[in-house]
């Protein structure tokens, strides 16, 4: 059932290798830092799931039929997911190291695939101990849940490579339709239809639904009249042993649920094994582009730097936006990325941005000064957070370019510039668009919201700047199937305090004259709340471009202190 | 699966003696296009097949069809005499493949590389034997170092290491002297002799035209994954060119076409 010893033996040798790679790391004491805050919020996070089951079990008293119509649709939406995650992986996934050792090997294609059966399932143990957790504090007896909820998670994951095995074989034996099918937009489709159809049911037309499935039975709740339709019954009854097994009251009820589980396990386990298809030319398919997605990441091209070129953008003209010397070159050279990268990701973030500013405006605002200006100030900040994780065309993507930006005849300063403030510029836009689209909803186009404007970009350059800074004073990449994990867990929670550290500091040299002043024009010369606001965004502009100008500097030095040689981002 | 194979490929009378690699009528597409189209050759014991041909000649897929990472579609594979699509995993322990970018795993380190290759094709007592191999491509100070820490020459060393391990019948090598230094390609070529002179078949592919002039016993010319010619240099010249001592290059440029930039390899 292991597979071929061989592959264990590999498997262990990764292990020894992993847990050597995170002791080779810790030469460097910074990685030290990094790896116990990571432990720190990782023992937390588990700590505070356990913690708050423990607080919660006796408090929740639902009834058993609502536990377990909530727990098949659970299973529902997690098979789901599932079977949509395996349009991505068709065939055997097996990285690109293994895979033509793999099949040059004299191993059973059985065995290959009980090989990464096992890989994916010691993979997803992690998954299933988060889940039982939750589902512990959830269900009437802990032990039945979390135990019949890790076996479930490991069945989901074997299903999952069933899933992509079978779609090899459909895509082999329907090549050519196939090829003409995009698949992905499909699986996109796919769920969106099944989404909509839910968010329908739930909330949508009820004389539609009783034409459809006849008259909701009267229940307690709408859940529960939603759990009597035959239809509902009928699409979640496949899951019966595992949700018997999660929701089982006593022992006695759990044993016998869970011995199924396990033997369908079992049984799906050696069914995926034994599935007759060739799939090696479609998992070579599968790992090259997996392989070349990996390598973007690991490049740093985070978000939507990760994306290939789109030749539709070839013909755009990239603008120079900061000039034609040499910070505008630099700025030049990075805006192209953005133009010719994101070009995908520039619509989907514009989409976003755009119908989260209609709708929220829609539901919340009312067209008053304050409403007016604070929800504007609300949209800036949590844009610029939202945007600059997935727009972010930084140092990252340039570590290889470093030895050659290293030689170039530029004060470190531009250089920093150049690089970071296409990325705040783009951002800006993106969010003024939606400051005045929201604007034009609700009417109120307050004066009040140039200081918005002025601010915004202030504040999004000293984010980036920060987070720019820690890069190259620390040059640590992570990406997927790396072991620094607990590290780059560190790094992002030291980063943040850092940045916490740094607004703070900006708020707190800037409270000192805008307290005084307030006390001034309040008292002294009657203002009113709106000429407070002029004045006070003027001071706070004034420190966050003392702060940007001294990221700068900093920047400047840190792209001076670079070293090419030691700082490789691994 | 591979398709059903010809009757008359099934029934065509076997060599005197089994050549240690037979190819019969293979034939791979992609997507409707022909990469390699009803190619046929076989390569003795001992003896170093060199195949050469422009980009997108049908080397590789050529090379990857025999080792099994490419299914069959159509054709015979016999290696030591066993057929690689009745009797798969046999087929292949007699067999090692070098790729032309070896790529080995990050975090195991040379030896552990070696003792995975020695439990995949069941190598008993394989320490002494990974001792005189890495002690041969000069690896014996990196026995420790981690595949991730190798460089392009190294990494080819340890490919070859690997497949040297279990003492294959076929080795099978895909530009095998890239990124290797002068000493390291010295070696290299010296162990490649050494491995056809202990009656292992060598099938190498390259582009270095000198190498397989220098090494191969005999040529097989592959464009657009037909078979140009297979035999000797001196046939070579005897049959393509104007006889004379027209080097391979020559030759070779004789009877191939223009590269065929973005297609099969």
């Amino acid at each position: 059932m292991f597979g071929h010893p061989a592959f264990r033996k590999l498997l262990a040798l990764k292990f020894k290798g992993g847990v050597r790679a995170q002791f080779q790391k810790l030469r460097r004491p910074l990685n030290w830092v990094y790896m116990l805050v990571g432990v720190a919020v990782f023992v937390f996070w588990y700590l505070s799931i356990f913690l708050v089951s423990l607080a919660q079990r006796g408090a929740v008293t639902r009834d058993p039929e609502t536990i377990e119509f909530g727990a098949r649709a659970m299973l529902l939406l997690l098979t789901v997911m599932t079977v949509i995650g395996a349009f991505n992986h068709r065939g055997l996934y097996l990285p690109k190291e293994e895979i033509e050792l793999a099949f040059s090997a004299p191993v059973r294609r059985t065995d290959l695939v009980r090989y990464r059966l096992l890989v994916n399932m010691l993979r997803s143990v992690l998954v299933g101990i988060v889940f039982g957790l939750l589902s512990a504090m959830r269900m009437p007896l802990a032990f039945a849940a979390f135990c019949g909820t890790l076996v479930t998670i490991c069945t989901l994951t074997v299903l999952g490579q069933a899933t992509a095995i079978l779609l090899g074989g459909a895509e082999n034996e329907f090549a050519r339709l196939a090829k003409k099918l995009p698949l992905r937009i499909v699986a996109t489709v796919l769920a969106v239809v099944l989404a909509g159809s839910v968010g329908f049911l739930v909330f949508g037309d009820q004389d539609f639904a009783h034409e459809l499935f006849g008259a909701l039975p009267e229940g307690e709740s709408p859940l529960l009249r939603l759990a009597r339709l035959p239809a509902a019954r009928f699409v979640l009854a496949p899951f019966t042993p595992w949700v018997r097994a999660i929701t089982a009251p006593d022992l006695a009820t759990f044993f016998p649920w869970f011995g199924a589980c396990c033997v369908l396990w079992f049984l799906l386990f050696e069914f995926t094994a034994r599935i007759p298809v060739d799939f090696r030319e479609l998992s070579l398919a599968t790992s090259a582009d997996i392989a070349r997605r990996l390598n973007r990441v690991r490049r740093g091209w985070m978000g939507a730097s990760a994306s290939t070129v789109d030749k539709r953008a070839l013909s755009w003209r990239v603008p120079w936006l900061f000039g034609r010397g040499p910070l505008g070159a630099i700025a030049w050279l990075k805006l192209g990325q953005i133009v010719r990268k994101a070009r995908g990701s520039l619509l989907t973030s514009s989409l976003i941005v755009l119908l989260v500013t209609v709708f929220f405006t829609k539901a919340l605002d009312e067209p008053t000064f304050e409403h007016a200006f604070a929800g504007a100030a609300l949209l800036a900040t949590v844009g610029t957070l939202y945007l600059c994780m997935g727009l972010r065309f930084d140092f990252r993507s340039d570590l290889e370019l470093m030895s050659s930006i290293k030689t170039w005849p530029i004060a470190g300063w531009r250089v920093f510039l150049g690089t970071i403030l296409p990325e705040v510029a783009l951002v800006s836009l993106l969010l003024s668009a939606a400051i005045l689209v929201r604007a034009a909803i609700t009417g109120a186009f307050v004066p009040e919201l140039l200081c918005v404007f002025v601010l915004q970009p202030l504040v999004t350059f000293t984010w980036v700047a920060v987070d720019n800074a820690v890069f190259l004073f620390s040059p640590l990449r992570y990406s997927p199937g790396q072991e620094s994990a607990l590290q780059h867990m560190g790094r992002s929670v030291y980063l943040l305090l850092l940045r916490g550290v740094v607004f703070g500091g900006v708020a707190f040299v800037a409270a000192v004259p805008v307290g005084l002043f307030v006390l001034f024009a309040n008292e002294v010369l009657g203002w009113g709340l709106r000429g407070i606001v002029w004045v006070a965004s003027a001071i706070l502009a004034g420190v966050l471009l003392a702060a940007a100008a001294a990221l700068a500097w900093l920047g400047g030095r840190l792209v001076h202190r670079f070293d090419v040689a030691r700082d490789r981002g691994t | 699966m591979a398709e059903p194979t010809e009757p008359s490929i099934e029934s065509s009378p076997a060599p005197v003696a089994a050549p240690a690699l037979l190819v019969q009528r293979l034939t791979k597409s992609y997507e409707g296009a022909l990469a390699v189209q009803d190619l046929s050759f076989q390569v003795a014991r001992g003896e170093i097949l060199g195949v050469v041909g422009p980009n997108g000649a049908g080397k590789t897929t050529t090379l990857r069809s025999v080792t099994g990472i490419l299914p069959l579609q159509q054709g015979v594979v016999r290696i030591d005499g066993i057929d690689l699509v009745q009797d798969e995993a046999r087929a292949k322990h007699a067999l090692a493949w070098i790729p032309d970018d070896p790529q080995p795993f990050d975090s195991l380190t040379v030896i552990e590389h070696l003792e995975f290759t020695a439990a995949l094709y069941g190598v008993k007592d394989w320490k002494a034997l990974a001792g005189d191999l890495l002690a041969r491509f000069e690896l014996t100070e990196k026995r420790q170092a981690l595949g991730g820490e190798l460089s392009r020459g190294m990494r080819q060393k340890l490919a070859f290491c690997c497949a040297w391990l279990h003492q294959p019948a076929v080795v099978l090598m895909d530009e095998p002297l890239t990124g290797l230094d002068p000493r390291g390609i010295r070696s290299a070529k010296e162990a490649i002799r050494a491995l056809a002179r202990s009656g292992t078949a060598v099938v190498l592919s390259s582009h270095l035209l000198e190498l397989i002039e220098e090494l191969a016993g005999r040529i097989l010319i592959l464009d657009r994954g037909r078979k140009v010619f297979e035999g000797t240099l001196a046939e070579a010249r005897a049959t393509l060119g104007a006889g004379g001592d027209q080097s391979l290059e020559e030759l070779f440029l004789s009877v191939t076409s223009e590269p065929n930039v973005g297609g099969p390899r």
